[in-house]
């Protein structure tokens, strides 16, 4: 809890980035909406908002940003020197780890939220089908993206590399997975590359759940997908952790 | 016994860092590691903190160590305050005993000062209370007042010889003798991994110290010799300096080197 508590601190002194991961998405969801329900309607979900997807789109790429959040949590405890010293306090794996990761596990729920709380309020968005089911895919695919941050923080060593990471995920395996437009909507040459980002099989499930009505025994198969992913990053995740590797950040 | 190390060994590949190191402190006892760059100072204090496991060879700690390595490692965007409030956390102690090391080293003023708005001397005061939030019977300090102003340097002093009149064992690595003469620390004499001299200031004077005259030529040449006498000189001499028998001159006869004024 020791590790929470200073997170926390730290939020408060700096909370900037952490609204952007909350406002960001807030405009581009508005900004987009319009337009989405025109690409929705040609591939047949005749008046139906964009929100339904714009909204669970931005939720992705704007929850993959949490790789950089627990990665940058990591490394500047490496940068501010604090890292051996809560070390040589006696703090393993499970304490520290543990501790890193809670507050950003928080800000992706609040992230999810706030999205989808603002898009039933404000953009129109109708789930069809359970939103039990669009509860367990934001949190398969909130875990997913931690545990990818970890994996990011265990296996590279500097944070312009985490950074460079960050990007790649939200923005080219957000892109493909269909997290900006659909996925039909994409070049045809594109579209059999989907499936290789976590985005797709999210968007996947929220398009069962959101626009075709569907429940939870309709989403197993991208719960499933989303779960494989996870244990694919906490495999590299315990594969490359070094609790007392240096790690080199801007300093 | 605080702290006891035996036959401590620990390579960094071919390199051997400490080779057969032994060291006991007591409670209440403040020892300075003395030893030039690369002696193995802070790898010995970081196997004592228990951050980095020797090779071979044991080390005893009574209770969790408080340490403050060399660099400083502090929350910048936190407040004073809150830093000393995150370590007594980790340490599991309650916030308001860490606010006893404010006065102490004269933070008081500065306690709701973001730490990464100090200056580098008051940085490095809350790097040093830090390793005390939680009254450790052990505390190493690596070189607490390397580039430090008088008034850090004398408040970190000052605490130092508080806590080990409370009780607590202090290993303070330094390469500023006059700083361990002011302390009356016990020496132990640390290089190229191995523990050369230990013992009190004033058992190591009276071993290996006596009057070098050091001479530095204007071709740029410095000489020691042994004594006080001024003949036989060059003539090209630009510095003639007397070093009495000291911590400085004992050092000096060990490790031909001086340690830092």
């Amino acid at each position: 809890m020791s590790i929470v508590r200073t997170e926390l601190r730290l939020l408060r002194h700096d909370p900037v980035p952490a609204a952007v991961l909350v406002g960001m998405p807030l405009v581009l969801m508005t900004l987009l909406s319009d337009a989405m329900q025109s690409t929705l309607a040609t591939e047949g979900y005749r008046g139906v908002s964009g929100s339904a997807q714009t909204v669970p789109g931005m939720a992705c790429v704007f929850a993959t940003f949490a790789i950089a959040v627990v990665g940058f949590a990591i490394f500047r405890e490496h940068g501010w020197r604090t890292w051996p010293r809560l070390r040589a306090a006696g703090l393993g794996a499970r304490a520290l780890l543990g501790g890193k990761l809670a507050v950003p596990a928080g800000l992706v729920t609040a992230q999810h939220v706030v999205l989808f709380g603002f898009g039933v309020a404000f953009l129109d968005l109708e789930v069809t089908g359970s939103w039990l089911a669009v509860a367990l895919i934001a949190a398969c695919f909130g875990v997913l993206v931690l545990v990818a941050g970890l994996a990011a923080a265990a296996a590279l060593s500097t944070i312009q590399q985490v950074n460079a990471v960050t990007n790649l995920g939200a923005m080219v395996l957000g892109g493909l997975g269909g997290g900006f437009v659909p996925v039909e909507s994409l070049p045809d040459w594109i579209e059999p590359l989907a499936p290789i980002s976590p985005v797709y099989w999210a968007m996947d499930g929220y398009r069962t759940a959101i626009l075709e009505g569907g429940g939870v025994g309709d989403v197993l198969v991208p719960l499933a997908v989303l779960l494989a992913f996870t244990a694919l990053f906490a495999a590299i995740a315990v594969w490359r952790l070094k609790l007392d590797a240096p790690k080199r950040t801007w300093g | 016994m605080s702290l006891e190390l035996e036959g401590v060994v620990k390579r960094y590949g071919e390199r051997v860092a400490l080779d057969g190191v032994d060291l006991r402190v007591s409670a209440g006892e403040m020892l300075a590691l003395l030893g030039p760059n690369g002696a193995g100072k802070s790898t010995l204090v970081a196997i004592a903190c228990g951050l980095m496991k020797p090779d071979t060879g044991t080390v005893r700690v009574a209770g969790r160590p408080g340490v403050a390595f060399q660099e400083i490692g502090i929350y910048p965007s936190l407040t004073v305050r809150e830093n000393l409030w995150a370590f007594a956390e980790v340490h599991g102690v309650s916030r308001r005993s860490s606010e006893r090391l404010l006065g102490s080293f004269a933070l008081t003023e500065l306690a709701d000062r973001r730490a990464g708005q100090l200056s580098g001397g008051e940085q490095r005061r809350l790097h040093t209370a830090i390793a005390l939030v939680h009254r450790p019977r052990v505390v190493l300090l690596d070189e607490p007042t390397a580039g430090a102003d008088t008034q850090t340097r004398a408040a970190i002093l000052e605490a130092v010889r508080a806590v080990a009149a409370a009780g607590t064992a202090v290993v303070y690595t330094t390469h500023y003798l006059p700083e361990v003469e002011e302390l009356g620390a016990d020496v132990a004499l640390l290089e190229s991994g191995r523990v050369i001299a230990s013992g009190s200031i004033a058992s190591l004077v009276a071993a290996h110290a006596s009057s070098v005259l050091e001479v530095e030529y204007a071709d740029g040449r410095v000489v020691r010799r042994p004594g006080a006498s001024l003949d036989g000189l060059e003539a090209d001499v630009v510095r003639a300096e007397l070093i009495r028998p000291s911590l400085e001159s004992a050092y000096l006869a060990l490790t031909g080197r001086r340690g830092a004024a």
